[in-house]
């Protein structure tokens, strides 16, 4: 068996549309609020217990995705072919210690039923997939900090082939890093962040931001921050001079955000 | 995009039926249950108290036994299977001059290190890799490096996205399957309160028993299988050992419950036909399934109701067993674990038995292989993996002649 030698195949660029977006920031309290507010798409109420267990970051999440398709109008609009991935940041970790406390104390019979279903790294795909009646692939990707480029590298990928008509990616995460304590205690929260793209394949009559992923980046690029690509699209829909931009994904893989018009 | 087909050259495996091929393999087909009691922790107030564990992960070969050591048990079954698969498909010595990518299914990565205090949850985090990212990086790879979870469907997920990386020709070489090692207090008791694990402490061989009238829930496993993936042309070209071509993907949302299976079969039919359209195969071409069934008492019946639908006539003919009864649920990495059993299935032209199936349960009417594997000729392989969040998934693997 011969040692492999690389091969020179094309190396394919994946350009897309930023359809919808929104990018939001909640406080606990206004997370608390969400909680309890029923949500509904296509005029189909989700039942009040939707996100009675779910984590923070999956109520940021799913509310982010709403609040994208309020902006679009796209409220009867139907995703059932579409995909999501989801890329929260440390997803679970309070919960996860809160349950670590409670099986210290209880044991066994102390453990929620909700914890692996909800505090699991698919917990957001699945949520925003349930609730959009969206019947393409759903999963979780990373789930640790600095998320969004494992999130971006897959998105090329999910979209390469033009078979999926959209895909969801939607970032989640903390302002600042929510540790909690040994003691039992725990910080107050910092907001909840959440990002939501609705990346669709190019149309050429539509105009508006763009990604382009590719291969071959130059060594001095800088990697792709978590929630920057929300942040300019929001920027592109507030001004005429947004920044275009070109980050790192992986060692040899890029992302351009095109703001053309 | 091309649709060049990418073939599976290597193969590394951490699974309660042993950690090399040929050991799984001569398990599986002798019907061996890897199950036990779990002595890891205390499991006295546990209302499931059993398990299928894997034996201590051994240290790849060119690799300091001592560092191996120190590292934590899911770093080195991660370690062990991506090593051992690049060894496997001659790429060990080589793997630093050229693209090696990295897709691994791990859903329980970060709850696994704060419950095993890996990293501790009390410390900042901001700077940690995944275990997917660090195993990139031990092994000198110039990556993409990605962690993923479809819950029970990721090892579907991480094949795919691979393959896609490799035909976009963002990588020469990709290393795609799952690891889990999920057997802790809290997701046992998590699963057990779920009431979606069997009780039958007292005879653990016993307990998972896939498409019988008497499953009572899954038994959960851990372990991991990772596959080198790469281009036809490339390993035809190195006169590579292909274990078979990654023939087709399908996925699938059923967009109903975070827990329950969907009562409507569509979006998992979808899934199977999808998959099967990707390969340009007819339903009856298929040679084998390795049903998904987890023994329990829904999931099975639902997912016997997709393969009448999708194979039709040919269900009547067509083997399809389940291997969770031997190595229990393996959770993230069960669907990498049953593309391992596909292959086995036509490397050996035999299919994997389904063990305990003493009593089919009437609703599950498939052509079963009931406790005894089966000289079969098997070609054309379909594995379904549907996990929580709705996931449904099948990958078609066809052997290379």
């Amino acid at each position: 068996m011969e040692t492999l030698q690389t091969t020179p195949i094309a190396q394919m660029t994946v350009r897309c549309q930023i359809a919808a977006h929104a990018l939001l920031r909640a406080p606990a309290d206004v997370i608390a609020q969400w909680r309890r507010q029923p949500i509904e798409h296509d005029g189909e109420k989700m039942s009040a217990s939707f996100l009675k267990h779910a984590e923070d970051q999956t109520v940021a999440g799913v509310t982010a995705v709403l609040q994208a398709c309020a902006q679009q109008e796209w409220r009867h609009r139907s995703f059932a072919e579409w995909g999501v991935i989801a890329a929260p940041n440390l997803f679970g970790r309070i919960n996860n210690d809160r349950a670590i406390n409670q099986y210290r104390k209880e044991g066994a019979w102390g453990i929620s039923p909700h914890l692996i279903p909800q505090q699991s790294l698919h917990a957001l795909s699945g949520s925003v997939s349930q609730f959009l009646k969206l019947h393409g692939p759903n999963f979780g990707v990373s789930g640790g900090p600095n998320a969004g480029p494992d999130a971006m590298l897959i998105a090329a990928a999910m979209l390469a082939d033009g078979a999926l008509p959209g895909l969801w990616v939607v970032l989640t995460g903390h302002e600042s890093e929510w540790i909690p304590q040994a003691d039992g205690s725990l910080p107050p929260a910092p907001a909840c962040l959440a990002a939501a793209l609705a990346l669709t394949p190019p149309d050429r009559d539509e105009t508006g931001p763009h990604v382009v992923f590719g291969h071959a980046a130059p060594a001095d690029l800088a990697i792709l921050p978590d929630f920057h690509l929300a942040l300019f699209a929001e920027e592109w829909q507030t001004s005429t001079s947004a920044r275009a931009g070109r980050w790192r994904l992986s060692d040899t893989l890029w992302i351009d955000f095109d703001s053309e018009r | 995009m091309t649709s060049a087909p990418v073939w599976i050259t290597g193969i590394g495996a951490a699974t309660p039926l042993g950690h090399t091929v040929s050991q799984i393999a001569d398990n599986l087909l002798a019907g061996v249950c890897g199950i036990r009691r779990i002595t890891a922790f205390d499991v006295a107030d546990h209302p499931a108290q059993i398990a299928a564990t894997i034996d201590p992960v051994p240290c790849p070969a060119d690799w300091d036994e001592t560092d191996f050591a120190q590292l934590p048990r899911l770093d080195q079954a991660a370690l062990w299977c991506t090593a051992s698969a690049l060894q496997d498909a001659g790429h060990w010595s080589a793997r630093r001059q050229v693209r090696v990518g990295i897709v691994l299914g791990s859903a329980a990565e970060w709850s696994w290190r704060w419950e095993n205090d890996v990293g501790s949850i009390y410390r900042p985090h901001s700077q940690l890799d995944t275990v997917t990212q660090q195993t990139c990086k031990r092994l000198g790879l110039s990556g993409p490096a990605v962690s993923m979870s479809a819950a029970c469907a990721s090892g579907n997920y991480a094949i795919a996205v691979a393959r896609r990386w490799l035909q976009m020709g963002w990588v020469d070489v990709c290393l795609a399957g799952a690891c889990d090692l999920a057997i802790t207090p809290l997701t046992l008791a998590g699963f057990a309160n779920l009431r979606a694990l069997s009780r039958r402490n007292d005879d653990p061989q016993a307990a998972s028993r896939p498409f019988d009238q008497d499953r009572d829930g899954f038994v959960m496993g851990e372990g991991g299988t990772v596959f080198v993936l790469e281009r036809a042309e490339q390993a035809r070209r190195r006169g590579a050992r292909a274990y078979a071509e990654v023939a087709g993907c399908g996925a699938s949302s059923d967009a109903y419950h975070m827990v329950i299976p969907s009562p409507h079969p569509e979006p998992a039919i979808a899934a199977m036909r999808q998959a099967l359209g990707d390969a340009r195969l007819d339903p009856s071409d298929v040679d084998y399934v390795n049903a998904h069934a987890t023994s329990t008492p829904v999931g099975d019946q639902a997912e016997a109701k997709v393969l009448e639908t999708v194979f039709g006539s040919h269900i009547e003919k067509m083997p399809v067993s389940s291997t969770k009864g031997m190595t229990g649920h393996l959770l993230t990495a069960a669907a990498a674990v049953e593309a391992l059993a596909c292959i086995i299935a036509m490397d050996r032209q035999t299919v994997p038995p389904t063990i305990n199936l003493h009593k089919p349960d009437p609703e599950c009417r498939l052509r079963h292989v009931p406790n005894q594997a089966e000289s079969h000729r098997v070609r054309i392989a379909a594995s379904n993996s549907f996990g929580f969040g709705g996931s449904n998934t099948c990958l078609v693997l066809r052997a290379v002649a």
